[in-house]
């Protein structure tokens, strides 16, 4: 003989204990691949080298990591050192001789200040893979006049 | 109760019996680790070609045969190649437009093989082309075994083959 408050308790011990637990085994497969992957692409030194927004990197299968030094960005539209820019590609294109005069002053005051033994003569170009060979042979003329003999170009890696 | 109720109610009982893993830390510590690694992630890996300025053209009659650099010349007509004032080959364009990298590989190869000073290669690029045309230059160059690559300015009537 139940009472209705006996079997009022009595249906709620009838009632699962536990929490409904929802079905996590295909989120941790998941979770699982992308780790993996975020893993595999997980670089410990990070990314010394941020290419610029405004161009074009070329594919290549070089290798070599980059280093610091300085930085000179040959875009369609200027040229730009450590990021500001220093002439625009129309100065370039009107400059008749291979040095550029407004470049030069700017790298030779930049080469007062890397007093690293190791990179101070050393500049990364990174160039638009569209740019042409003619304006990027002047930029690299004027580096050279201004100390930074030791080029390195940034591409951007195969695969 | 029929046959099929019955093996359901069988199965769902041996489900309940299971062992259920506790995957709640798990969860909590891909929940850590994945933000992390997404903000260190690296997806467009960057790497340098180092290059030289020819220190000689390479060209001069004085210099021994050992020294003699071999040179590619890029132009819009294609490539040719020359070992110190010698003309070795030509190769010209796959089409309209398009230079031939793979011919220029096996043809570097080639003459590597043959030539002394197997370690240098001075890549003269002539006016009018892109910058991504040179880096193809050099990695067939490099591809073909030389270590050393330069960059120079092809004088106007050197390209041509």
């Amino acid at each position: 003989m139940s009472t209705p408050l006996t079997s009022f308790f009595s249906a709620g011990r009838k009632r699962p204990s536990r929490a409904i637990m929802p079905q996590v085994t295909s989120l941790v497969d998941m979770m699982t691949i992308l780790l993996v992957f975020l893993l595999k692409s997980f670089s410990a030194e990070g990314n010394i080298m941020t290419p610029s927004q405004d161009l074009v990197l070329p594919l290549s299968n070089a290798k070599d990591p980059p280093r610091t030094a300085l930085m000179v960005e040959v875009t369609s539209s200027a040229v730009m050192v450590e990021g500001k820019v220093v002439v625009t590609m129309d100065d370039i294109v009107a400059t008749d001789s291979l040095v550029v005069p407004r470049l030069f002053d700017w790298l030779s005051g930049m080469a007062v200040t890397f007093k690293d033994p190791e990179t101070r003569h050393e500049a990364v170009i990174q160039c638009d893979k569209n740019c042409d060979f003619k304006y990027l042979k002047k930029v690299m003329a004027t580096c050279a006049r201004a100390s930074f003999s030791n080029f390195t170009l940034l591409v951007m890696q195969k695969g | 109760m029929s046959f099929i109720d019955d093996v359901r109610e069988k199965q769902a009982r041996a489900k309940a019996d299971e062992p259920e893993v506790n995957l709640t830390p798990v969860m909590n510590m891909f929940l850590i680790l994945i933000p992390f690694l997404v903000s260190m992630a690296v997806f467009a890996h960057v790497a340098v070609i180092e290059v030289n300025l020819p220190s000689d053209a390479g060209m001069s009659k004085g210099q021994s045969r050992k020294e003699l650099k071999l040179t590619v010349a890029v132009s819009q007509t294609g490539f040719s190649l020359a070992l110190g004032d010698t003309l070795l080959d030509t190769i010209p364009l796959l089409d309209k437009s398009a230079l031939n990298y793979t011919v220029l590989q096996q043809t570097l190869a080639e003459q590597r093989a043959i030539i002394e000073n197997k370690n240098d290669l001075t890549v003269a690029v002539s006016d009018g082309i892109i910058f991504d045309k040179v880096v193809a230059t050099m990695d067939a160059g490099r591809f073909a075994g030389f270590s050393k690559i330069s960059l120079s300015s092809a004088p106007a009537q050197q390209g041509a083959p």
